[in-house]
């Protein structure tokens, strides 16, 4: 009988999991070197026309890579992310390296010391493969009047990535590296995850430090991994995950051990799924309202029991998240505002601008509100259930057509339902579920109680194996895009 | 996209009145927002403004959705929150 095929040689480089790159590097059997240098090919071969990198650090990739091989060797394992390839949103800082925001504003600016995200991930032995395309400041849109031009969706040429961590979105599902480190301040992990088919996980308010990367929104930013699979997903939360003194947002909860968390199946679950919020709203692709029901099915099948539960009304949540977000962001950038508003770019000043006209009451009343949704939230789904399965967008990426010169753009293309659990804090997971009838990707919302990703990430890995269809990557990637289309 | 500040308006009966109605809307909130940018020493540039009074007029409708929403916290003493430490800052906590 002749040897069977091993992980491998059966597999191409990028299409192993995190947890399978890691045991191969345990073995012997893959170096990082290797792994590292097929990402990089990757990136000079396809990158040019997907313009999701701003910045390849290729010699200090190799070198990480390199130390990454001489500490296995050596017998010292520093954790589910060693020798793993990575990219960072452009929004964290990494020493020596450029933060550029994608903003005229920041052009030049080199990072002095690393964000913790940074730290956790270097001294996880983890390879940092450079910086990826974000809307500027993590706000603005899908723009060309910035230092980068936007990144491109891998599935589609006329379609959006989504944003903001629109690099992050098209990295992943080019399978440039499996995985990337975004922001979510209103869904901007979650959206370019469902609008480019990947995994994208917002955690529990203040899981992971925000220390080192650009404030959008202080009571509103989360920072998560965006990445192909649960598994990857989980790998990179178990590194970048804790508490730390320079970030006082962040949680002293315990951590779980998130990898272990996984092949638990779902028996015994209880799941609430609420479509009040989307089933009947003509915007809501039915592609999507019966991915969800057929996603509801799989979960009984396996064991977990579903009920539906009436949440408050969605257009209370995304008021209350909206009015905090200008608010909060226009804190931030006022300054620049008033000195520089031609460095902005167009979209990137008409979204923050308007906060410069909430009242400290009507955002004081906002904070009122937020608390009392979450008790909603928590008396209403947590109490009784496990996880909430719900909608996260309600129609397949937007068209570059779609975005005229001035924001907003039409409801269109404004389809998601993430920035409740932005408001709650509630960990909240973008999953892929196939796709639609257009070849766009398509998937689901997964939100667990505060602190609870480990459920989160059971319910996320039955879903995958059944719906996720992670075989399948963008058709036609592999060829030579010279020019790009911009 | 992953955001929405667009503030969508419902049709009504006399597309004409409705007309004249979302002008004045426009304008009043124009008049506020000059005001309020006025004393914090900004010029918003003539051709963003259209979008960021677009985007102001989406939050003034939030916020009054905001306040008629009937919640517990309505009426608490003397600004006395009923919530231990920072949870503002930890809203998952």
């Amino acid at each position: 009988m002749p040897d069977m095929p091993s992980a491998r040689q059966a597999t191409a480089l990028h299409e192993l999991s995190v947890p399978e790159a890691g045991a191969l590097l345990r073995s012997g059997e893959l170096t990082s070197v290797e792994l590292t240098r097929h990402a990089l090919d990757r990136i000079a071969r396809l990158d040019p026309a997907l313009h999701a990198f701003i910045l390849v650090t290729e010699r200090t990739a190799l070198e990480r890579a390199e130390a990454a091989d001489r500490d296995l060797r050596a017998g010292t394992d520093r954790g589910p992310m060693h020798g793993i390839p990575y990219a960072l949103k452009d929004i964290f800082d990494a020493e020596g390296v450029p933060t550029t925001n994608a903003s005229w504003l920041r052009t030049g600016d080199v990072a002095r010391t690393d964000s913790t995200v940074e730290r956790r991930l270097r001294a996880g032995g983890a390879v940092g493969l450079g910086k990826l395309t974000t809307f500027e400041f993590a706000v603005g849109g899908p723009s060309f009047d910035l230092p980068v031009p936007p990144a491109r969706n891998p599935w589609s040429e006329e379609h959006v990535p989504s944003g903001s961590s629109s690099g992050s979105g098209a990295a992943v599902a080019a399978g440039l590296t499996r995985v990337t480190i975004g922001s979510d301040t209103s869904g901007s992990t979650r959206g370019p995850a469902f609008h480019c088919g990947a995994v994208g996980l917002k955690p529990t308010y203040g899981r992971v430090s925000g220390h080192g990367a650009q404030t959008l929104s202080r009571t509103l930013d989360h920072f998560g991994p965006l990445t192909w699979t649960v598994a990857d997903a989980a790998a990179a939360l178990q590194v970048i995950a804790g508490a730390d003194p320079a970030d006082p947002r962040t949680a002293g909860a315990p951590l779980d051990d998130w990898t272990a968390a996984l092949g638990r199946g779902v028996a015994g679950l209880r799941v609430a799924t609420s479509p009040g919020w989307y089933a009947d709203d003509p915007l809501t692709m039915p592609e999507i309202t019966t991915g969800i029901e057929r996603a509801l099915g799989v979960l009984g099948g396996h064991g977990a029991s579903v009920e539906e539960v009436t949440l408050p009304p969605y257009d209370v949540f995304n008021a209350c998240g909206r009015v905090v977000f200008a608010a909060e962001a226009f804190a931030v950038h006022q300054d620049d505002l008033r000195r520089h508003p031609r460095s902005f770019g167009r979209y990137t000043y008409q979204r923050v601008m308007p906060g410069a006209g909430i009242a400290a009451a009507d955002y004081l009343r906002a904070m009122d509100v937020r608390r009392w949704l979450k008790r909603q939230l928590d008396e209403t789904v947590f109490d009784r259930h496990d996880v909430l399965v719900t909608v996260c967008g309600q129609t397949t990426a937007a068209r570059w057509s779609d975005f005229p010169e001035n924001w907003p753009p039409p409801k269109l293309a404004n389809d998601m339902q993430t920035i409740p659990f932005s408001v709650t804090g509630h960990p909240a997971l973008s999953l892929p579920i196939g796709f639609a009838a257009d070849g766009l990707p398509i998937g689901l919302q997964i939100v667990g109680r505060a602190h609870d990703e480990a459920t989160v990430f059971r319910v996320a890995e039955v879903l995958e194996a059944e719906l996720g269809e992670r075989h399948r990557r963008p058709q036609g990637i592999d060829i030579d895009h010279t020019g790009g289309n911009s | 996209m992953a955001t929405d500040d667009a503030g969508a308006a419902a049709p009504a009966a006399d597309p004409a009145a409705a007309v004249d109605s979302a002008a004045a809307v426009r304008s009043a909130a124009e008049a506020e927002f000059d005001t309020l940018t006025g004393r914090l020493g900004i010029d918003v540039p003539a051709d963003l403004k259209g979008g960021v009074l677009a985007g102001y007029q989406g939050l003034r409708d939030m916020a009054a959705l905001l306040r008629s929403v009937e919640t517990d916290h309505r009426g608490r003493p003397g600004g006395r929150d009923d919530r231990t430490g920072n949870d503002e800052e930890r809203p998952g906590a």
